[in-house]
Parts: structure tokens; C-alpha cells; sequence
């Protein structure tokens, strides 16, 4: 009898114990007013521990070849996750061939790449590392480097219960880049939050952006289908786009539908940075695009008058989130405890 | 009273069960490395049995010699070459017997600077007529995570390295790299121009099958081997590479016909020794 006695006596231990050491390392998603929940994969749920970590490897130049470029170099807080170059230099000042694109509300997006041909937000995670016009690092040498560093050892082993690896790496950074949400914008003010905060020219110009189709394209709450157009942008383009990808003739020019949230902060805007200002985007739209048997019916010339104009770029200012841009818990020196 | 009658009852069965075991003395294996070991036998029966081994080899030639990264070779078109990668995957490789299939391997990645070794896996015994796999990773495992796999994995993000295209994901099936005398100089240096062939993509694998007659025996090794030809690599009955207006072949839209053709080509150039 008294054998039993003890044995539940030191499972009650044991679990009092437990207890007390395990600190929360759940992390809690806002999700914005008028935003679904967002999709997370089942063995990447985000913890403090793997969002830490993955904050620390975005903002890690020894992840380039010559420890001179980060995730962090071409993708900027202040300018929405982007940057104002057309082409963004790499290592050795080496240039690609795409303008960079924003990480706002990257968790919501469904394909990455304007070409779509990288399925997971974690598989994206391998290029940057491995493309010679970025960071140039073969990523079996980028994870044997950072794995020598002790730090990361440790909070790989926090964060994922396994030693620092090619799991981790994308894992982590992926975590990261789910934080990465934007969602109180005047525009959320005024259409999820019902707060009266546009101006007259405002309303006016999301009123044009409903009628005039750009909501069929850059729809819903992150203002994107997730799906790839031409919008006549080029009679003959130098880069195919989607085509790279599928090898379609019919897919020759298209490009993944951009969100606009932030769009103030990334100029200067297309996939190859062409256009200079969001008057010089609304001034290209107005004229309906160049002829490309694949353009979208959908863009055709709107007849704008210099006040629509206007109106339409004001509108597209209000989807500037100043909170996410300003938000420390973003940036490098911040740590979810 | 009720205490006593549970411990009547526990004790019971454990001697009921004792003597169950003991008077029928389960027959089968006992011999933990046999592919049919049961664990609850408890008197071998002699009815152990166990796998063969099957080595695949890949011996990459050019006229007839094996290739050495540090020689060079009179290309078809009259100029030097010399090769510095020679990588590609295999899927699903099988034995058959009369058109019954038997797996002999899931994946493997054939790397000529490591060894010449494709793979070496247990088989089924028996007697068997033909070998063939895929050339390639088949659509499902093309486009899976390559960092879910332990690192050792033919298929995982270390192993793969260099086998990955990370902008449009999935594997390179074929990777044949090197340099040509671009210069005419008759050596070839950092100077002269690199070649890439890296083909891949779901719609570009292949089937080799060869007629083998095998008879694989119980823990015993069979070696097959395979010359990968190289000069058929770059031509077939209408065509040779021309490797000065194509150096590079990456599968990047408007390169399908070659890309096709070299990928047919490498299928063509894998024989039976
Ligand atoms: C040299 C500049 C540069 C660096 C460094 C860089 N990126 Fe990018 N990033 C780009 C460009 C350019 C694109 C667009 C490429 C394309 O679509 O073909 C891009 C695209 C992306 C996308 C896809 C966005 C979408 O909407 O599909 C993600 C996610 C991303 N980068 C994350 C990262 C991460 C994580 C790192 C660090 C490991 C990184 N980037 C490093 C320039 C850079
Ligand atoms: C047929 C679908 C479609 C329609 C309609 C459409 N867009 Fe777009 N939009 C796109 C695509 C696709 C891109 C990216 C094109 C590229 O990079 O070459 C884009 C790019 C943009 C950009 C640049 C974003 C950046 O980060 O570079 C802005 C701004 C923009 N669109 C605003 C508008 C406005 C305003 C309208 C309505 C007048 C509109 N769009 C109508 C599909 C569409």
C-alpha cells in the first residue's frame, strides 16, 4: 500500500515541476480586422523561440558568400520590406534581373516568386542564399557555417528540437516572415475598422479603383488573386515571366498580381522597376497597355481625367501601414520573451 | 476478502500464461538479421532467409577510355574538352523476371567525383532478366522539400547541393559540367569557356531498362555494370551538340529542343557494360 503511496506522490512532483520550468513560448498571430486566419503548416507553428531565430538568420550577412549581404539588405522595414533600387545589388555588386518585392503580409501569399515556380514560403528561403546575383552561397556551405556558430546550435535546439540544419534554416526564417503583418492602414481604418478617416479624394479614388477593375485583379484584403496576368506592359517582353516557369507560349509575359499594401514605400514598381512612380503606374494603366496576345481584357484604357488621376494615386497612398513600418518588434533588436 | 481474490486472479493468469507459452513452443526464425525473424518464436525452425546484394556501377567513357577530370578529349567537332561534374538521379530502379517488377532501389545520385558507385541495396533473391529505372526524380518526390530529409538522403538539401533549381523547385535530373578550348590554345584553362548541361523538369524523365540476366543469391553481391557513354551524350543519328552556340542548357524556355534531345541522348548513352 504505501509502495502506491509514493509512486503518486512523485508523479505529483514531477509534474509540479515541470511546470514551473517551462516557460510560454507560444506565439500569438494578430490577425487584422477584416483578415482570415492565416495558413501555417503543421510542423511550422510559430513559436517565440522560432521566430527569434529566424529574425536573427534574416538579418545574418554570414549568410552571403562574403559575409556582405543579409536577407535584411534588400528587404528594408522602412520601405515596406522592399527596397528603392530597380535591381537590387548582391554580393560583389552583382545585379539580377527583378525588382524586389515586398514582404508585407508575405505569410497570406498562396505561390512565391513573380514567376510562381516556388510552391512553400520555407523552399523560397533557398534561393536568395544560393542565387550568384544575391548571396551567392551554396546552401549546404551556408548551413555548415552557421551551424559551427554556438548560438545558433542552442536556439535551434530550442526552437525545433534538432541540431542546426537545412530543416531549421528555412523553418525558422519562414516563422519570421508570417510575423510580417499589415493590417491597419487608413484604408483598414476606414473599410474593416469603420472609422471615417478618407478624404474626399480618397473615396473617390478607391471608388475608381473598384469601378475601373483594378479590384478584379488586386483583390480582396491583401489586394492580390494570387494569380499571374499580363498587363501589357511590353509588346515583346525580355522577361517571359510565368513562361520560365511553365514553358507556355500563353503564359509569356505574365507576373504574379503584386499586393499593393505598402506600394507607396517600394518604388520603383513592375518586375523590373521600370516605372518610376505610382503617377507614372496609373499614367501607364490609363493608356490600356501595350498589344500582347496575352494582355488581361481586363486592362484597357480608362480615360482618367488629371483629377481621377490624382484620386487613384491618393488611394493607393492609404494603404500605407505606418504602425508595421515603425513596429520595433520587426526589427533586430527586439525579442519575443 | 475482495483484495485477496484479485491477487488469487493476478497470479493465476501469470502462471496460465507462463504455461501456455511453454507448451506451445512457437517455431520459426530466430536469426535477428534474416528478412523473416519472428520475434516470438522460440525454436528456430530452419526457415531463416535473407536478401542479396545488388551493386549498380557507372563507368562514364569517352572513346572507350574512363574519364578522368584532369584529361582531356577530342570533342566530335574538333576541340578539346574536359569535365569537371558528371551527377545525376535514379528513381525507382527494379529487377524483373518475365515483366514481374521487384524494387531494388527508391532513389540514388550518381556523383563521378565521389565514386562510380549508383547504388548498392538489398534485393530478393532469385533469377531476373531485366533492370530498369527512372532517370530523374519522379513528379511527387521532384517538388517535395528536399530539407525534410535526414542530411545523408541522396534527396536532402546537402546532398542535393548543386542538384537544386531553388527558383523553380524540384531537382536537375542530369548534370554534366566542364570546359572547352574555346580559345583553340589545345589546353584548357580558366580561360576557355565553361560548359552546363543540367536538365530536369517532370515531363523530361526517362526510363532505362536493360536486358540482364542476373541470378541473385542469398547474401551474396552482384555487380552490374553500365558504361555512360559521353560522346553519345552530345549526338545522335542527325545531331551533335554544338557546344561553342550552346554552352549552357539549363531548361529555360527556348532550349526545349535541346534539352530534349541531350536528355534522350543520356538516357541512349547509359548501357550495360
Ligand atoms: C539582392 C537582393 C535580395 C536579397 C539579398 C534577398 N532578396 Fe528576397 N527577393 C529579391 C528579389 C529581386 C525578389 C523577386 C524575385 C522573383 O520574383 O523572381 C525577391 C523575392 C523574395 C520573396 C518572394 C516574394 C513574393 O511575393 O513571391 C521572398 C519571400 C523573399 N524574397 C525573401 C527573402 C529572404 C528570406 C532572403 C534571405 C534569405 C532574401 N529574400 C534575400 C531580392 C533579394
Ligand atoms: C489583369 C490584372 C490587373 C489589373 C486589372 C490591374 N493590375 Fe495592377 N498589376 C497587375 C500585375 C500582374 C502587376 C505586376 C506586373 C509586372 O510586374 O510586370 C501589377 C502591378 C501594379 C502596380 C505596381 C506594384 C509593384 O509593387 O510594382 C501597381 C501600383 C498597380 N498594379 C496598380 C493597379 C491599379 C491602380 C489598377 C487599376 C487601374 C490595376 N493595377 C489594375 C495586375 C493587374
Amino acid at each position: 500500500m504505501n509502495k502506491h503511496i509514493w509512486i503518486i506522490a512523485s508523479f505529483v512532483f514531477l509534474f509540479s515541476c515541470n511546470k514551473e520550468e517551462v516557460k510560454d513560448d507560444s506565439f500569438v498571430l494578430e490577425q487584422p480586422e477584416g483578415f482570415p486566419a492565416m495558413q501555417i503548416p503543421s510542423d511550422n507553428q510559430l513559436t517565440k523561440s522560432r521566430v527569434n531565430l529566424g529574425k536573427k538568420l534574416f538579418f545574418d550577412k554570414r549568410l552571403s558568400e562574403d559575409s556582405t549581404v543579409s536577407c535584411a539588405s534588400c528587404h528594408l522595414q522602412p520601405m515596406g520590406f522592399a527596397d528603392n533600387f530597380q535591381i537590387s545589388p548582391g554580393v560583389h555588386g552583382n545585379l539580377g534581373f527583378r525588382n524586389t518585392p515586398t514582404l508585407t503580409n508575405i505569410g497570406y501569399a498562396e505561390i512565391f516568386f513573380m514567376d510562381g515556380g516556388v510552391p512553400t514560403l520555407e523552399l523560397q528561403v533557398l534561393n536568395p542564399i544560393e542565387n550568384p546575383d544575391e548571396m551567392n552561397m551554396p546552401v549546404p556551405q551556408a548551413i555548415e557555417r552557421m551551424a559551427a556558430i554556438p548560438e545558433y546550435q542552442q536556439m535551434a535546439l530550442e526552437a525545433y528540437d534538432r541540431p542546426f540544419d537545412a530543416f531549421v534554416l528555412t523553418r525558422a526564417i519562414a516563422a519570421y516572415e508570417r510575423t510580417l503583418v499589415s493590417g491597419n492602414s487608413k484604408f483598414d481604418q476606414e473599410v474593416y475598422q469603420g472609422k471615417n478617416v478618407f478624404s474626399q479624394s480618397e473615396q473617390n479614388g478607391y471608388q475608381l479603383f473598384l469601378d475601373k477593375g483594378c479590384a478584379d485583379c488586386h483583390s480582396g484584403f491583401n489586394f492580390t488573386d494570387n494569380d499571374f496576368h499580363n498587363i501589357g506592359l511590353y509588346e515583346i517582353y525580355t522577361d517571359i515571366g510565368r513562361k520560365r516557369v511553365t514553358i507556355l507560349d500563353s503564359d509569356e509575359g505574365k507576373f504574379k498580381t503584386p499586393t499593393l499594401r505598402n506600394v507607396e514605400l517600394t518604388a520603383p514598381y513592375m518586375h523590373d522597376g521600370s516605372l518610376a512612380s505610382l503617377e507614372e503606374v496609373v499614367d501607364f494603366l490609363n493608356t490600356g497597355g501595350e498589344t500582347h496576345v496575352n494582355k488581361s481584357s481586363l486592362i484597357q484604357p480608362l480615360n482618367l481625367t488629371v483629377s481621377e488621376k490624382a484620386d487613384l494615386v491618393a488611394f493607393l497612398k492609404t494603404l500605407t501601414d505606418w504602425d508595421f513600418v515603425n513596429n520595433e518588434k520587426h526589427g533586430i533588436y527586439y525579442t519575443y520573451e | 476478502m475482495k483484495k485477496q481474490a484479485f491477487k488469487l486472479l493476478f497470479f493465476g493468469s501469470i502462471v496460465t500464461l507462463a504455461l501456455a507459452q511453454y507448451s506451445c513452443k512457437k517455431e520459426g526464425c530466430l536469426d535477428s538479421t534474416a528478412n523473416n525473424y519472428n520475434w516470438d518464436a522460440e525454436k528456430d525452425n530452419g526457415s531463416c532467409s535473407y536478401d542479396a546484394t545488388l551493386v549498380v556501377e557507372v563507368n562514364p567513357k569517352f572513346n572507350g577510355v574512363d574519364i578522368s577530370f584532369d584529361s582531356t578529349y577530342m570533342y566530335a567537332q574538333g576541340y578539346l574538352i574536359q569535365f569537371s561534374t558528371i551527377r545525376f538521379y535514379t528513381t525507382y530502379a527494379k529487377v524483373g523476371n518475365g515483366g514481374t517488377y521487384t524494387n531494388a532501389n527508391s532513389v540514388a545520385q550518381f556523383n563521378y567525383a565521389n565514386s562510380n558507385v549508383l547504388f548498392s541495396d538489398l534485393v530478393t533473391p532469385g533469377s531476373y532478366d531485366e533492370l530498369t529505372f527512372d532517370i530523374g526524380v519522379d513528379s511527387v518526390r521532384n517538388h517535395a522539400d528536399p530539407s525534410t530529409y535526414d542530411s545523408d538522403h541522396p534527396l536532402s538539401t546537402m546532398s542535393s547541393g548543386g542538384m537544386y533549381w531553388t527558383w523553380n523547385s524540384g531537382y536537375r535530373f542530369v548534370v554534366i559540367e566542364g570546359r572547352f578550348d574555346s580559345n583553340g590554345d589545345q589546353v584548357i584553362d580558366m580561360n576557355d569557356t565553361p560548359f552546363a548541361y543540367h536538365l530536369g523538369l517532370d515531363p523530361y524523365l526517362r526510363t532505362n531498362t536493360a536486358s540482364v540476366s542476373m541470378n541473385l543469391v542469398e547474401e551474396m553481391t552482384t555487380v552490374v555494370s553500365y558504361e555512360l557513354n559521353m560522346e553519345r551524350f552530345f549526338m545522335n543519328a542527325t545531331d551533335t551538340l554544338d557546344m561553342v552556340a550552346n554552352p549552357t542548357i539549363h531548361m529555360n524556355p527556348g532550349q526545349e529542343v535541346i534539352g530534349e534531345m541531350l536528355t534522350d541522348n543520356f538516357n541512349a548513352s547509359l548501357v550495360l557494360e
